[in-house]
């Protein structure tokens, strides 16, 4: 029997990007005209939270540039989430049978069905225009290097979680609806709820989306983090719980593969 | 290719794709309802997003609109969205990558009129589920009064923002003839009538030179201006020019969509099957 180990992994997800990109640029006009057109997307929170805080003061206790490294962060972290996890193609490959014969290679499940998500390649250039933001707020906070590190790393952990709990959604909903129509609502409301300050929806609302639905864990609390409005200990215990988040979820999945059953051939 | 053409339009036919569209839209029905869920939902986290502002900063009018109004307003956008939202574009794509064109090409139907057809179940569904309910809502909470002039105004703001979204939705479904994958192409397309049609902000927020293009774009008339209508905070002057700026646009966007269409139907091929 094969050992496959953790560097085979990767290179197995890095082959099938290669694949995809070098498929996505068949046709280099309409490629670039994608990325562009992709790019714009990350410029939306952008537009929104300066006409927000040019008529009014905006939110309270958060100036302009703190909910732009806000806003510009949940852009990021959503589309990284979606270039590995599309849950409308795995659900439809899942569907027609296609993941069947992929699901037979020597990898692990959760590695097999992220590597061969290859058709949103675009939203890597909504991941750019999201860090290109990113930079210009924090550039003018002047957010030291230690600072930016810190958080783009609680940030990374975060989005760990979310993409292993969205992937053991995305399964569970082939589970129950054999559709994943919802998931599609659910992403756009992240986008929304996640672009402001938890705290604006109320304690319930709150807990949801930091404990049940985890933006809050890739996002909010790693802002709050370094704008100083929480402290050392419970940035630990969101690390800690990010961590939680993502082994329960990642064993979920697995729990829920095995009961997978093909619909097509 | 070439389509079979039918002396009369065969009606009892194109309704029977309404028919199928609905079944269709319905063989998954908890996931239709949970989605439902997330466009109620989204209302209410637009309510809390924009009662933070207000109540935070203790503001009670933000240009002309208190926060009561931004609550219909909101709503009203979210009402359109069952409206001012189409399928064309997604079900010629598929058509194209699924190679099914090539069947519902020689049915003795005309192809623009069957896609709109199987997208208008959709719409059908979106104004029952979504635009009538949320409209009832907001006519609930806002207190305003609708005389029998601003009712025919809105209905005559909502029919031609449709028919926009929906010329839009065939042009940029036609270019999938040439590109065959148009996903990315769309997802920016309606976050754009989102944000230019007033869908993430009222436009009147928005800076004087914006505002005065967005008022003469095909976009304010799918969202903003019936919205505005309805709480009655735009000026007539504004809507008179809306509507005229959209009549232009809908002659210019229906010549567009004849010559495209003309063009590149003889391009189409079946793509798999």
């Amino acid at each position: 029997m094969v050992e496959i180990t953790l560097i085979d992994s990767i290179k197995y997800y890095l082959i099938n990007q290669v694949y995809a990109w070098k498929s996505f640029f068949a046709y280099r006009t309409q490629s670039l005209l994608w990325l562009f057109y992709s790019a714009f997307t990350g410029t939306f929170s952008l537009i929104t939270i300066t006409v927000i805080y040019n008529v009014s003061s905006g939110f309270p206790g958060w100036n302009y540039y703190q909910m732009l490294i806000l806003s510009s962060t949940v852009v990021m972290v959503i589309n990284a989430i979606e270039y590995n996890v599309d849950s409308w193609g795995m659900i439809r490959s899942m569907r027609h049978g296609m993941l069947d014969m992929r699901i037979i290679r020597p990898y692990g499940l959760a590695t097999i069905m992220i590597s061969t998500q290859l058709e949103a390649k675009t939203l890597i250039s909504g991941f750019a225009s999201g860090l290109a933001i990113f930079a210009y707020a924090a550039f003018m906070l002047h957010l030291s290097l230690t600072y930016i590190i810190t958080f783009l790393g609680i940030v990374a952990i975060g989005t760990y979680a979310f993409m292993m709990f969205l992937l053991m959604l995305t399964v569970l909903s082939y589970h129950l609806f054999k559709s994943g129509m919802f998931i599609n609502g659910l992403i756009n409301t992240l986008s929304v709820v996640g672009s402001y300050p938890l705290s604006v929806f109320g304690t319930i609302i709150m807990l949801f989306f930091s404990i049940l639905v985890p933006i809050g864990i890739a996002v909010y609390y790693p802002a709050e983090l370094i704008f100083g409005k929480i402290n050392v200990a419970l940035s630990l215990a969101i690390i800690l719980f990010s961590l939680a988040v993502a082994f329960v979820s990642y064993k979920l999945f697995y729990v829920l593969m095995r009961h997978y059953t093909s619909g097509g051939g | 290719m070439k389509s079979r053409h039918v002396g009369f339009p065969n009606i009892d036919a194109y309704i029977s794709m309404i028919a199928i569209g609905i079944k269709d839209e319905l063989a998954y029905k908890l996931d239709y309802i949970i989605s439902l869920f997330f466009a109620f939902i989204n209302v209410l986290f637009m309510i809390l997003i924009w009662s933070a502002i207000y109540l935070g900063t203790g503001v009670t009018s933000i240009r002309g609109l208190s926060l009561p109004d931004i609550y219909v307003y909101f709503l009203i956008v979210y009402a359109l969205h069952g409206v001012a939202n189409t399928q064309l574009q997604t079900v010629i794509e598929e058509d194209i990558q699924e190679g099914s064109i090539a069947t519902a090409y020689i049915r003795p139907l005309r192809y623009p009129i069957q896609v709109y057809m199987r997208g208008a179940a959709q719409d059908l569904m979106g104004l029952l589920f979504l635009t009538i309910p949320f409209f009832v809502i907001a006519a609930l909470i806002a207190h305003v009064t609708l005389t029998l002039g601003r009712v025919l105004l809105l209905l005559v703001e909502i029919l031609i923002g449709y028919v926009l979204v929906n010329l839009i939705g065939f042009l940029i479904g036609i270019t999938a003839v040439k590109l065959i994958n148009i996903s990315s192409l769309e997802a920016v397309t309606w976050s754009t009538v989102l944000l230019l049609g007033g869908g993430i902000l009222p436009l009147n927020m928005m800076p004087l030179v914006v505002q005065q293009i967005l008022y003469i774009s095909p976009f304010a008339i799918m969202l903003y201006i019936p919205a505005t209508t309805f709480l009655g905070t735009v000026s007539q002057s504004i809507i008179v020019t809306n509507i005229l700026a959209s009549l232009a646009w809908i002659a210019l966007l229906t010549v567009v969509a004849f010559i495209a269409w003309g063009k590149v139907r003889r391009q189409i091929t079946s793509a798999g099957g």
